[in-house]
């Protein structure tokens, strides 16, 4: 075991190394000096308690959809829809904690509101799940389309029957229902977007780790994304693991409403939480389906987009995005060398 | 009959893109390599057309830049999963996220937006009402009437020449192809550019018809030539006539829209809808190509 | 082609090549001449497969060199052996599925026509594959799907494939382990006319009968060297047999030390199952009962309607006086009754996680249950299993992808035998399995019948339902064709049964 976790952990390095180095390629065709851009980039994340904060509240909902994509690929999925259950899990925040007696307080208020994200993803990746275990459909195509189904519905209810009149969100959620802002404890983190959320964010990514690692359920997850086959001959059905898969899945990338719907904003709107899907993927990408490369990757892409940020001016925001794409390829790329070094046929993720 | 006329201009506008997606999908996929990048060749070659029309004002120049740009996107693709055997779905997500954002960085580059780039002017014809001036621009449009006779030329390699019998073949046992002292990986980098060049020219229709480059515009027309050619069980023309029948389904919106007694929103999830009920429904019948069966799962 | 047969030879010379360490060949030379057939023989392991891996350029060799008519070319490069006039036919058939036979048949080489030669002449190409298979004698619908075809159908496209490509030198690789008895004739029939045309053949088997059938000359591997060259007319079956095994023949099984039970563990009544029959079968404690037949007979069939994966469309299934037919797979599991599929890499074992998760998950409260799992529990649960079936490397957590056949085949048999079972049904139990393996894994079998196991014995390795079976049913069309007392269950006997009538 010893000897497959330190190549996993040197995978994981070269990954991020990687990553690095595409940002200084991009730097550099920008016209710009990496030293000067790191220089920013480190004032704008890591001198600040500020910037702290920013690069660990992005990185929040990136460890959740990463952690959900991971534990698809797992049990043997592509689960390219993480980007709709986020967002349902967001709007299950929004119109739950909107709901909620104002009187509750957060032991009450909280967790229902929590479930309900958890509940919201896991319905939309179960009944993808479902649609592949009872009739096979591919879930790539599956997840998309309800990917699809889901931007049209929130468009529509956020601008439409669930709009505050005046605004363009939605109501407030009840107060019992807000999480504690970090800024109430450190003020130096005033107008930060982190909040408790990345606490129980990486609490429920180490659960689900744990869950994979420490249990049956897990157990069997990996065993169909392995050799679907071989687990029927066990007594595990590959078709109702499946649906299992993608709720669980699904419920992970939910979560991510918690940090922005009971978290920063208290409400949601449209665009909300767009693009932290997939950018989820390269996340699960960089680092390698497990749950600690991808809390540290999280925070690589979380620190990235505050430093995007902050070097705005020198360098454009897009360029970030050029980078995270990149790296997805580069580390897809390096993920196809390694498996064909090993001999294993482009599986071998469980 | 006026909105009949609507109704079909606003069709034939919708499918080609999805069309010539499914077609560049169809041709890869019976490779083996299976591709979510087709957003990102629509967007590719929508830019592509997009600078040309602007340099040149000719749709031929727009075109040929279009097939060059989708050439360029597909090779990194190819580079990727055909020789680095990367995942492909993966790299495909990758090269669509390089599209998007790329697409928009040349944009503000060339053009200095955020978002939009300045009007393309193709000589369109001027006869009759606005309808009909619509449908015939459609029809009349050089990717549109490039379209049959790509369906033609895609449906006879796979038919009859000994290029479409290898690919085939690699698709289905890339063994049996290398044991014959082939080259698996010559054939597929093959069937992934062309792949990419013709998904490209359905993205230079998308921005010929609207005149413009807007960023992001692809919007999802990739994903459903993808189901288009699940649909269409892997076949050139049932893969077409999936795709234009999800076209229709989006040109329902358009010319349906404010006229019916449920918010538009409904009549916007239609495809997505149907294509997921179509793609569920006919699983049982079609089987896709071996070697992508064993990468996608 | 010319009509007179030309000489000259393909010539192997001081071949050899290591995996990991491990020698597989060593210092091997042998001879192919045209117009004779060449029979290479040995034991599972011995490198038989891996010295036409060579010929054919799929491998290189470490040193030695493989020469045609004096020409000398590179190993490990398939083009140059395929330009040299070598040609395979593999145990593992590379057939397209869904396309024709004469489309098969001319991939890489097809016959073009039209504007800048870019279309298949099919037309040309089925004229060919007529021509060729009236040449030699083998009838092929040209127009036929291959997934329409049963195995001898498809061995003989891949000879086509192998002749329409120019081949002067055939090579098959355990040709008849897939043949029924009277397909075997046929294609040794083939291979004498083969010759008879100027071409050279080597026919690679471990069936001593068959290569003193139909071969010129012999050649015998053990361990990965040559112990033996002769012609054909100068030895005989015990003398190879001595030169296969290395001593005597292997003494015979040991016969049983336990009785086989009175009580009926379990009962197969008028089933009705995917390809089987009206079948009706019984099993006693203790008893091992072989199933012989043609591949797709309905052995699978068979074999997963007990396990679960089928379900029974009529009739009944009991199992130790209860009704079973209804009953999921993890409740038979539960109930005792064990699997091992034929198909170990995708059916078998999950190839991605480590031996101690693979038996883990074998529990069935495990596979049925949430439960948590302690490493420590798992871990030593597994070293015990290792320990007792000799698995190498003797790492619980080594992932078992990385195991040889050998070791995964006893992981898998660990998996079965570590809990409490009542009925063990287990399919190709040393295919692809080297020697030493194979007898640990009799052993184990012999040891779970001792202990009362009911075992149901799929084989498509006559030698070894003899060795470890009390009695042996044929399967022909998913019904029972025959049942012989494994004493009587010689090749004669067997022959017609498996096929039919003859």
């Amino acid at each position: 075991m010893s000897d497959y976790r330190v190549r996993r952990a040197w995978a994981i390095a070269t990954a991020f190394a990687l990553v690095l180095a595409f940002v200084n390629l991009s730097i550099w065709l920008a016209g710009a000096a990496p030293r000067v851009v790191w220089r920013l980039v480190y004032e704008g994340t890591f001198a600040s308690g500020y910037g702290m904060a920013q690069t660990f509240a992005k990185a929040t909902p990136l460890m959740l959809t990463g952690m959900a994509f991971a534990v698809a690929l797992r049990g043997g999925l592509v689960n390219v829809g993480v980007e709709g259950q986020l967002a349902a899990g967001i709007l299950a925040a929004a119109v739950v904690g909107a709901r909620l007696p104002h009187t509750w307080p957060w032991y009450f208020a909280a967790p229902v509101a929590i479930g309900a994200c958890a509940v919201a993803g896991a319905m939309v990746g179960g009944t993808a799940g479902w649609l592949k275990g009872r009739f096979g459909a591919h879930e790539v195509i599956t997840t998309l389309m309800l990917n699809g189904l889901i931007a049209v519905g929130t468009t529509w209810l956020y601008g439409g029957p669930l709009r505050v009149p005046g605004q363009i969100h939605t109501r407030i959620i009840a107060p019992g229902a807000r999480l504690p802002m970090a800024e109430r404890w450190l003020s130096g983190l005033r107008g930060s977007a982190l909040s408790l959320a990345i606490v129980l964010a990486v609490g429920a990514v180490c659960t689900a780790e744990w869950y994979l690692l420490r249990t049956s359920g897990g157990l069997r997850l990996r065993a169909v994304g392995s050799r679907p086959e071989a687990a029927r001959a066990l007594g595990v059905e590959p078709g109702r693991q499946h649906t299992r898969t993608l709720a669980l899945a699904g419920a992970i990338a939910g979560l991510g409403g918690m940090h922005y719907v009971l978290g920063v904003k208290g409400y949601a709107e449209d665009g909300i939480g767009s693009g932290v899907g997939f950018v989820g993927i390269a996340v699960a990408m960089v680092g390698l389906t497990r749950a600690g490369g991808i809390l540290l990757a999280a925070l690589l892409f979380g620190l990235l987009g505050q430093g995007g940020l902050a070097v705005n001016a020198i360098v454009p925001a897009d360029t970030l995005s050029l980078v995270q794409a990149a790296s997805i390829l580069a580390v897809a790329t390096v993920a196809g060398v390694l498996s064909r070094a090993r001999g294993a046929p482009g599986g071998g993720h469980a | 009959m006026r909105s009949l006329v609507i109704f079909l201009s606003q069709t034939i506008t919708a499918s080609v893109p999805i069309a010539f997606a499914a077609l560049g999908g169809t041709v890869s996929e019976r490779a083996g390599i299976g591709t979510l990048a087709l957003e990102g060749y629509l967007l590719a070659g929508a830019f592509g057309a997009t600078v040309a029309a602007l340099a040149t004002g000719s749709s031929a120049a727009a075109l040929a830049l279009a097939a060059v740009a989708g050439l360029v996107l597909a090779a990194i693709f190819a580079w990727s999963t055909v020789t680095m055997r990367a995942n492909a779905i993966v790299a495909g997500v990758a090269v669509n996220l390089l599209a998007a954002v790329g697409t928009r960085i040349a944009l503000r580059v060339l053009y200095d937006s955020a978002s939009n780039s300045p009007p393309l002017t193709i000589r369109a014809a001027r006869v009759g009402s606005v309808a009909r001036v619509a449908l015939i621009e459609a029809v009349t449009q050089p990717a549109a009437w490039l379209l049959p006779i790509a369906i033609v030329g895609v449906h006879l390699v796979f038919a009859r020449t000994v290029f479409g019998l290898r690919v085939t073949a690699a698709g289905e046992h890339p063994d049996a192809v290398r044991s014959q002292g082939l080259s698996v990986e010559g054939l597929r980098w093959r069937a992934v550019l062309l792949g990419g060049v013709l998904a490209a020219l359905g993205g230079a229709h998308l921005a010929l018809n609207q005149h413009e480059f807007v960023a992001y515009m692809s919007a999802g027309r990739g994903f459903l030539g993808l189901a288009a050619v699940i649909i269409g069980g892997w076949r050139p023309i049932p893969v077409v006539c999936a795709a234009v029948g999800i076209g229709a389904l989006s040109a329902l919106e358009a010319s349906l829209a404010g006229r019916v007694p449920f918010p538009s929103a409904v009549l916007q999830a239609m495809p997505y809808a149907v294509t997921l009920v179509a793609v569920v429904g006919v699983v049982r019948r079609s089987r896709p190509p071996r070697a992508v069966m064993n990468d996608l799962a | 082609m010319s009509t007179a047969p030309r000489s000259g030879s393909l010539e192997i010379r001081g071949l050899t090549k290591s995996y990991d360490g491990r020698t597989v060949l060593e210092d091997v030379s042998l001879t192919i001449e045209r117009g004779r057939v060449h029979a290479l023989v040995g034991e599972n392991g011995a490198g038989k497969s891996t010295l036409i891996k060579i010929a054919c350029g799929l491998v290189g060799a470490d040193t030695g060199e493989v020469s045609v008519d004096g020409r000398v070319f590179p190993t490990g490069v398939a083009r140059e052996a395929s330009a040299h006039g070598i040609g395979v036919v593999h145990q593992h058939f590379m057939l397209v599925e869904p396309m024709s036979v004469s489309d098969n048949v001319v991939l890489g080489h097809e016959p073009r026509r039209g504007p800048f030669q870019w279309f298949v002449d099919r037309s040309e190409a089925r004229s060919r594959v007529r021509r060729l298979s009236e040449k030699h004698g083998m009838h092929v619908d040209p127009d036929a799907r291959i997934e329409t075809l049963g195995v001898g159908e498809r061995q003989r496209v891949e000879l086509l494939k192998v002749l329409h490509r120019g081949a002067e030198f055939v090579l098959l690789d355990e040709p008849t382990a897939v043949l029924s008895p009277r397909e075997i004739q046929s294609l040794l029939g083939t291979m004498r006319a083969l010759a008879a045309t100027g071409t050279g053949v080597l026919f690679v088997s471990h069936k001593l009968a068959e290569v003193l059938a139909v071969a010129d000359e012999i050649t015998v591997l053990r361990r990965g060297r040559r112990v033996l060259h002769s012609a054909v007319a100068d030895t005989n079956a015990d003398a190879l047999a001595r030169a296969v095994v290395g001593a005597d023949p292997p003494a015979p099984a040991p016969a049983r030390s336990t009785a086989i039970g009175d009580d009926c563990r379990l009962e197969l009544r008028r089933v009705c199952a995917r390809g089987l029959r009206d079948f009706d079968l019984t099993l006693r404690a203790g008893e091992t009962v072989g199933v012989a037949g043609v591949e797709g007979n309905g052995q699978r069939d068979l074999a997963e309607v007990i396990a679960g994966l089928t379900s029974c469309e009529s009739g009944t299934l009991v199992l130790d006086g209860k009704d079973v037919s209804r009953w999921s797979v993890l409740q038979r599991r539960d109930a005792g009754i064990g699997f091992v599929p034929e198909d170990r890499e995708t059916g078998g074992l999950l190839a991605d996680l480590s031996i101690a998760e693979n038996l883990a998950l074998g529990d069935p409260a495990t596979a049925g249950r949430l439960r948590l799992l302690s490493p420590a529990r798992i871990r030593d649960r597994a070293s015990i299993a290792i320990e007792k079936f000799g698995v190498r490397p003797p790492d619980p957590w080594a992932i078992v992808r990385t195991l040889s056949g050998g070791n995964a085949q006893k992981v898998l048999l660990a998996r079965e035998l570590a809990r409490t079972l009542r009925v063990l049904v287990v399919a190709q139990p040393t295919r692809g399995v080297d020697i030493s393996a194979s007898a640990e894994i009799h052993t184990a079998l012999r040891e779970a019948r001792d202990r009362g196991v009911a075992a149901l014995l799929i084989s498509s390795d006559l030698d070894e339902l003899r060795a470890l079976c009390d009695r042996v049913i044929v399967l022909r069309s998913g019904q029972i064709a025959g049942s012989l007392a494994a004493s009587d269950a010689d090749d004669e006997r067997l022959g017609p049964l498996m096929v039919g009538g003859a």
